[in-house]
């Protein structure tokens, strides 16, 4: 049961992680390769407000948002903007790559190279639940991770700002020419995946430590889970993370340490060699859906 | 024939600048005005950071004083820094550009084992002293393979027989063996798995993870399955904070003591590992260590004073490096000096020389005395090495003796 909740939990991470990706994805067709470095920089910006200036948790949550959220928009302007036609070249690539690495080295520079400890969200509370000692602050990576995606889905749904990402996502040319601002959509899902980041990494630090390499062994794992869901599917990422983070307890519970991320990466191989649109793609999931659904 | 003694005149030219390139072979300047140069190699970025940091602010405040003071035989010393990343094949990249591209006399590090052993093979075919104040495998340290290698920190083998004497004495009677799955964890569980074998102890559980790995619940499992009532982890500071934090999170934590190397202390341990910290030991040179209520005195005192003067106060925001190992990093510094000045020159053979036969004269700052010889260019013995608590610290940063 423990395993079974803390791989949830984790499995929540990388939801979050592959629909921030998806959001940047589904807009503008590429990965961005720094988000994981995005997260890392939330996680410490939160934990200097907390631990340096003494902020209370919510605050600190907030301007670790407001952090993110202008990285976002920087490495946007910076690294994606002035390569004009995306579909046309692979610089994305390098910039966002070069983008992580300076944000690493700037994190390294000011916060410092020492594992920093992070508050748990209520004080690390455990409750029993079936003989399992379970944290508060596990129960609370789910349900927030739940909430985001309901929140994501719902504006995508029946909002006119969620609309106009999903005709960006389709037909950029065409919602362009139908007035749709296609470059402030971009910008805002840019936006949106820095503030989901900034939560990401304050919920996961307590278990990683707050460092500037924090992200360095579960950032890829974002990517598997959007990948394994489907890259620019919102549904696709929260059952992708799942999917590996459910993988990764239970392979964990048997298999030498080694091994653990070998097979959790094989299985991903194989759902994309078969289902390279992922688990969502399958025959069973899609039932009449229309492409202009797949965000 | 003036063809003929053109000819002859170059060929004379090209012969003398031969021969006088050749008198510089196998030998360094010894330009009284040029600087000594050494080269610093260690991680100063990645997950082995904090290590390259505190060998580099042991080197800066060494080579700060002795420039201040004139330098050694009337030379400064250049510093260059090369960062490994803990990475063999960037540290063996970095040697190679200090000594062929910067020509430096010397070398301090690497911090890590695995980049150490790359490298150490390439200096000595140059006959490069390097002094290793950090890294600690055994195999990067032998005076007949690697005869200009040198190392002031307590090696694996050492530590690995005071963590498995130290449990033995102390009556522990379900003893598991807990290490990550590198080459320094794997390198190291084997060590103690043969020091329990001297000792005939029958390991309770051998217990391998990934480094750096989030999640170390199986480990905690593990041990609380088997029972253990005595750990004896080989990991860094980090990931055995993590595993003592999933300790408790099952309720064992009152049912196992821990002993771990000296890779797993760090300032900050108690803060990332909670109050499961509290039953966790290290070991620490005695030096810098004190009696629970006692105090560092003379020259170690001393230097700490320094490192807080040079790099403030330990704490979140200020300093966040450990003294000890500031001062290993300083001491490599120091001892190069001594044996520079004893051999009146940089060459290499005659520094060798007098570190091996005259080491034990030496007064250092991070031991008590070096124990080198021709045959054995580790500075320490078992005795060294005491235990820690790691859960209670002075003043933040001086480790306390259990």
């Amino acid at each position: 049961m423990q395993r079974l909740i803390f791989g949830l939990a984790n499995g929540s991470i990388y939801s979050l992680m592959a629909l921030a990706i998806g959001m940047i994805y589904s807009t503008t067709g590429i990965t961005n390769f720094a988000h994981a470095s995005v997260i890392m920089l939330g996680a410490m910006t939160g934990y200097w407000c907390i631990a340096l200036f003494g902020l209370p948790y919510l605050l600190s949550l907030l301007i670790a948002i407001a952090v993110t959220v202008a990285s976002n928009i920087i490495i946007y302007k910076l690294c994606v903007e002035q390569l004009g036609d995306l579909s046309k070249q692979v610089g994305w690539i390098v910039t966002t790559f070069g983008a992580s690495i300076i944000l690493d080295n700037v994190a390294r520079m000011v916060f410092g190279t020492e594992p920093q400890s992070f508050p748990y969200l209520f004080a690390g509370k455990a409750i029993n639940i079936l003989g399992a000692n379970i944290m508060l602050h596990e129960v609370m990576m789910i349900l927030i991770a739940i909430f985001i995606g309901t929140i994501y889905e719902t504006m995508m749904q029946k909002t006119r700002f969620g609309r106009a990402i999903r005709a960006v996502s389709f037909r950029p040319d065409t919602a362009r020419l139908m007035g749709i601002k296609s470059e402030t959509v971009i910008l805002s899902c840019f936006a949106m995946a820095g503030a989901v980041a900034s939560v990401a990494g304050v919920l996961i630090a307590p278990i990683t430590f707050a460092s500037y390499t924090m992200t360095s062994s579960i950032g890829i794992k974002g990517f598997a889970a959007a990948l394994i869901g489907g890259l620019g599917n919102s549904k696709g990422a929260f059952i992708g993370g799942l999917t590996l983070g459910v993988i990764e307890a239970v392979v964990g519970t048997f298999v030498p340490a080694g091994f653990k991320d070998a097979i959790s990466f094989l299985i991903m191989i194989i759902v994309i060699i078969f289902l390279p649109g992922g688990i969502l793609s399958a025959k069973f999931f899609k039932k009449g859906a229309s492409s202009a659904e797949k965000i | 024939m003036n063809k003929k003694k053109a000819t002859r005149f170059l060929a004379m030219t090209v012969i003398l600048s031969m021969l006088l390139s050749g008198c510089g072979a196998g030998g360094k300047a010894s330009d009284s005005s040029e600087p000594i140069k050494i080269g610093v190699l260690g991680a100063l970025s990645g997950g082995s950071a904090i290590l390259g940091k505190q060998q580099q602010q042991g080197v800066d405040l060494a080579v700060k004083e002795i420039n201040a003071a004139g330098g050694i035989l009337g030379r400064q010393i250049e510093l260059s820094y090369r960062d490994d990343e803990a990475d063999p094949t960037k540290c063996k990249t970095a040697a190679e550009e200090l000594v062929d591209k910067i020509g430096v006399d010397f070398i301090v590090g690497p911090t890590n084992s695995t980049p150490a052993s790359a490298t150490i093979p390439y200096l000595q075919e140059n006959k490069i002293i390097n002094v290793m104040c950090i890294a600690s495998s055994d195999s990067i340290i032998d005076a007949q393979k690697f005869p200009y290698a040198f190392r002031i920190m307590l090696p694996n083998g050492l530590q690995a027989q005071a963590l498995v004497m130290n449990a033995k004495e102390r009556g522990y009677q379900k003893i598991a063996l807990v290490g990550d799955n590198s080459a320094l964890g794997v390198d190291g569980t084997a060590a103690m798995e043969k020091w329990c074998n001297e000792y005939g102890i029958v390991p309770i559980a051998n217990i391998s993870y990934k480094a750096e790995d989030a999640d170390m619940t199986p480990v905690a499992q593990s041990l609380k399955d088997a029972g253990a009532d005595c750990a004896l982890f080989w990991t860094l500071g980090a990931d055995g904070a993590k595993i003592v934090k999933a300790i408790e999170r099952l309720g064992y934590t009152d049912s196992m003591d821990i002993y771990g190397y000296t890779g797993m202390v760090m300032p900050n341990f108690r803060e990332l590992a909670g109050p499961g910290a509290s039953r966790c030991s290290s070991l620490s040179i005695r030096e810098w260590s004190v009696e629970p209520g006692g105090a560092l005195n003379g020259r170690y005192l001393d230097l700490y004073n320094k490192i807080i003067s040079e790099y403030g106060e330990y704490g979140v925001g200020k300093r966040d490096t450990n003294p000890s190992t500031v001062a290993s990093g300083y001491d490599s510094v120091m001892l190069l000096k001594w044996a520079i000045e004893k051999a009146g020159s940089t060459d290499s053979d005659a520094v060798k020389a007098v570190i091996e036969k005259s080491g034990a004269e030496y007064v250092p700052f991070f031991g008590s005395s070096y124990k080198f010889s021709a045959e054995d260019h580790d500075g320490y013995l078992a005795s060294d090495a005491v235990p820690v608590a790691i859960g209670e610290m002075m003043n933040g940063d001086l480790y306390i003796r259990s």
